[in-house]
């Protein structure tokens, strides 16, 4: 480590600059703060954690060793195999891992704030989330590149390794439901959003077309060809909204969307991957980058001042976006962005494949979640810019707020954040919809607020609805291609599973094993989609916590995995490193679980509020909003479901706490070294030194 | 070779490759430089082979290795 005394001064001005932002934000108490200060204390602590703490993990913790070769390097083959400049790599698996996540949870955390959500996502990151996705891509590294649930069965043992992978399968279909349900509820009753997004099919299929039979491999030049489509769908859409006998066709109710939904997903996930999930891919990884740095030079530029408080009442659990207290909601609220359990299947997927050097592991698992957590706190920015009133109006379900403006204004006044209806029209005629009230999930605030900072920078108010629109076709791209992909590796799990009852079932070149496992997923991820849009209380305030703890689960489930290494390498003087975030997401984790499952509260508890409508059902009533005995029965069995799967996520993590804890105890009974690492050689011939 | 026909300097080489790299996509040139250093004995893929091979394997089921 060098330390010269110019670094030395350089690293004293970032420390000082992030403590003044924090000052700044923690002073001006009362006053709105202006953004800038949120994103400057956020980059100064990232720059920090990553100089500091990374390098700690880095040197001390890992001891990461240039003299081991990569999996890259060891199987280098041109194609899976390709050692990676680090930068390039950076990019590429931020990409891979930036997702909906850090743009829908701290969206729906703004109800009790901007300061809880912007506090959990910078402890969070540096403490779990970047210390997570390190360990596991080192991890990974020396275990030749294997995959998170290889490594469980090595390390934990394969009833472990079972566990896991049902645990990874549950989330992957609540994911799907949630991020659908996300798309739902951006595109009901939206004409002008509904055909962008229906444009992207055929535009996917023609860029897929162009570059498997025209120019094969060409990606720049199709994605530039999709780019320029997608403008235009964009600016055509408006035409499209306010034509009379178009704007009818792309009218949807939600649960038309929900239906169509998961028949695109059961055909494109059956489709040749070059034909549409591929070309798709590009594009919203061509507009993912795009936007993110857009967002942040809009940020930087334009500096808007949060209009939200630093904190709401809504601290107490009364809030209307989600039920729940601070503690435990919040942490399971913010996952990506502080820390996710997903991105340890990424950084034990393609990532370590491609890792040139051990040394590069902390820019890219470290760094790269750093940067993801990043893309949270702008996300956080972009709701807490917004009029507190227009953010519960779209926040909130029609159950709490009504359905016109009127009643929206008149209640949300009512809990002290003054609004007119008027002010809630206008907002809606600016961005070229019908209606803003109770689009929740997160992704139309966002884009609400996106346009706003967009339209203060580039084009002024005339370009707001383009920038709404461009917003919500950003969004529901990549959820769409996270559909697609997600359908398709949840099938191959599927198949898997099935493959060790009956080998014909687990052919993966066999169509009808294909559709049936196809067949199984969507209709599993379709059945929580459908049961949220026609939830009484909007569905992302059921399915967005349940896939909060699944998550969650999964991270602590990956941490624990890295406990056990660092024990198992005989480094259990570091192993608080990993143990410390592992404590922290099993108390908030098994909490939440308990509380969604047990609590009084039928707004926080599963079984009350399937109680609720179970007793009701019993004397005959009808509660809203069904509507006959039947719907009461459903209401009452999903919440039933819920449970039951909330339960599953619990039970999981706490018998991989049995599991770790007894291999951690072996290890350290045993004398020597019991990771399962692959040996260090000498870098082999032919290969650049 | 370089990447597309349109203009080609060393520079602009380097930048297309890093944006292939950014979005996953597998780079020719290289692949035909390792064939020719580890496995001179073996015909190598043509683009076009190489381009449908490596989306299938991005995507695909089963993981197959090379070397």
């Amino acid at each position: 480590m060098k330390r010269t005394p110019s670094s030395t001064l350089i690293w004293l001005a970032v420390a000082a600059l992030g403590a003044f932002a924090f000052a700044a934000i923690a002073l001006n108490r009362g006053e709105s703060v202006n953004s800038a200060w949120l994103v400057t204390a956020a980059l100064c602590v990232y720059f920090i954690a990553y100089r500091f703490y990374g390098r700690y993990i880095a040197d001390r913790v890992l001891r990461l060793d240039d003299a081991r070769p990569t999996p890259a390097v060891r199987h280098e083959d041109g194609l899976d195999y390709v050692p990676t400049s680090k930068w390039v790599l950076y990019g590429h698996h931020f990409a891979a891992i930036a997702g909906a996540g850090p743009l829908v949870g701290p969206v729906l955390a703004a109800q009790m704030g901007y300061l809880p959500g912007t506090l959990w996502i910078l402890v969070g990151v540096v403490v779990a989330g970047a210390v997570q996705d390190f360990v596991v891509l080192f991890a990974s590294l020396r275990r030749d590149g294997r995959s998170l649930g290889q490594m469980v069965r090595m390390e934990l043992g394969p009833t472990a390794g079972t566990l896991a992978q049902v645990g990874t399968l549950a989330i992957m279909i609540i994911i799907l439901a949630v991020l659908s349900l996300v798309v739902v509820k951006a595109l009901t009753a939206s004409p002008w959003g509904l055909f962008t997004i229906a444009a992207t099919i055929p535009i996917a299929l023609l860029m897929g077309i162009y570059m498997r039979v025209l120019r094969p491999g060409r990606i720049a030049e199709a994605s530039a060809i999709g780019v320029v489509l997608l403008l235009l769908s964009i600016v055509y859409g408006r035409n499209v909204a306010e034509h009379a006998t178009l704007a009818p066709l792309f009218t949807w109710s939600g649960t038309a969307l929900a239906w169509g939904l998961i028949v695109y997903g059961a055909i494109a996930a059956s489709l040749p991957v070059w034909l549409m999930l591929a070309p798709r891919d590009y594009l919203s990884t061509f507009l993912k980058l795009g936007t993110i740095i857009a967002l942040a030079l809009g940020i930087l530029f334009v500096a808007p001042p949060l209009a939200m408080p630093a904190t709401t009442r809504f601290l107490d659990g009364t809030g209307p976006v989600f039920s729940g207290q601070l503690f435990p909601f919040l942490f399971i609220t913010i996952a990506c962005g502080a820390v996710s359990g997903f991105h340890s299947l990424i950084a034990s997927g393609t990532t370590p494949k491609m890792l040139e050097r051990e040394s590069h592991a902390r820019l890219i698992g470290f760094g790269g979640m750093l940067t993801e957590s990043f893309v949270a706190i702008m996300a956080l920015t972009a709701a807490c810019v917004l009029d507190p009133g227009i953010y519960f109006a779209m926040n909130s379900p029609a159950a709490a707020i009504g359905a016109t403006a009127a009643e929206a204004a008149a209640t949300i006044s009512s809990w002290g954040f003054t609004i007119t209806p008027e002010t809630i029209t206008q907002t809606a005629t600016d961005i070229g919809e019908s209606t803003i009230l109770s689009r929740t999930g997160g992704a139309p605030t966002l884009a609400v607020g996106m346009a706003q900072i967009m339209a203060t920078a580039l084009g002024g108010k005339a370009l707001t609805a383009f920038w709404y629109h461009f917003a919500i076709l950003f969004e529901a791209l990549f959820i769409l291609t996270a559909v697609d992909a997600g359908t398709r590796a949840c099938r191959f799990m599927i198949q898997d599973m099935l493959g060790h009852a009956w080998a014909p079932l687990g052919d993966t070149q066999r169509l009808s094993s294909n559709v049936l496992a196809t067949g199984l997923c969507v209709s599993a991820w379709g059945y929580f989609l459908y049961q949220g849009v026609v939830d009484p209380l909007g569905g992302i305030n059921t399915l967005w916590q349940l896939f909060g703890v699944g998550n969650q689960m999964l991270a602590g489930i990956a941490l624990l995995l890295c406990t056990t290494v660092l024990v198992k390498m005989k480094r259990q003087r570091y192993a608080w490193v990993t143990l410390v975030p592992t404590a922290w997401l099993l108390v908030t984790t098994v909490t939440a679980g308990l509380q969604k499952i047990f609590h009084t509260d039928p707004k926080i508890g599963f079984l009350a509020q399937g109680n609720r409508f179970s007793d009701a059902f019993a004397r005959g009533e009808l509660l809203a909003p069904a509507k006959t005995l039947e719907e009461m029965q459903r209401v009452a069995f999903n919440n039933y479901l819920d449970a039951a799967v909330c339960a599953l996520f619990t039970l999981l993590v706490l018998a991989m706490c049995v599991f770790t804890l007894r291999a951690c105890l072996q290890a350290l009974r045993t004398p020597h070294v019991t990771a399962v690492e692959i040996p260090a050689l000498a870098t082999t011939p032919g290969v650049r030194s | 070779m370089s990447g597309s026909g349109w203009f080609s300097s060393p520079a602009l080489d380097r930048l297309r490759r890093a944006l292939r790299g950014l979005f996953g996509m597998p780079d020719y040139p290289r692949y035909l430089e390792h064939m020719q250093r580890c496995h001179p004995d073996r015909s190598p893929l043509s683009e076009r082979e190489f381009h449908r091979h490596a989306i299938d394997r991005r995507y695909g089921a089963s993981r197959a290795r090379c070397c």
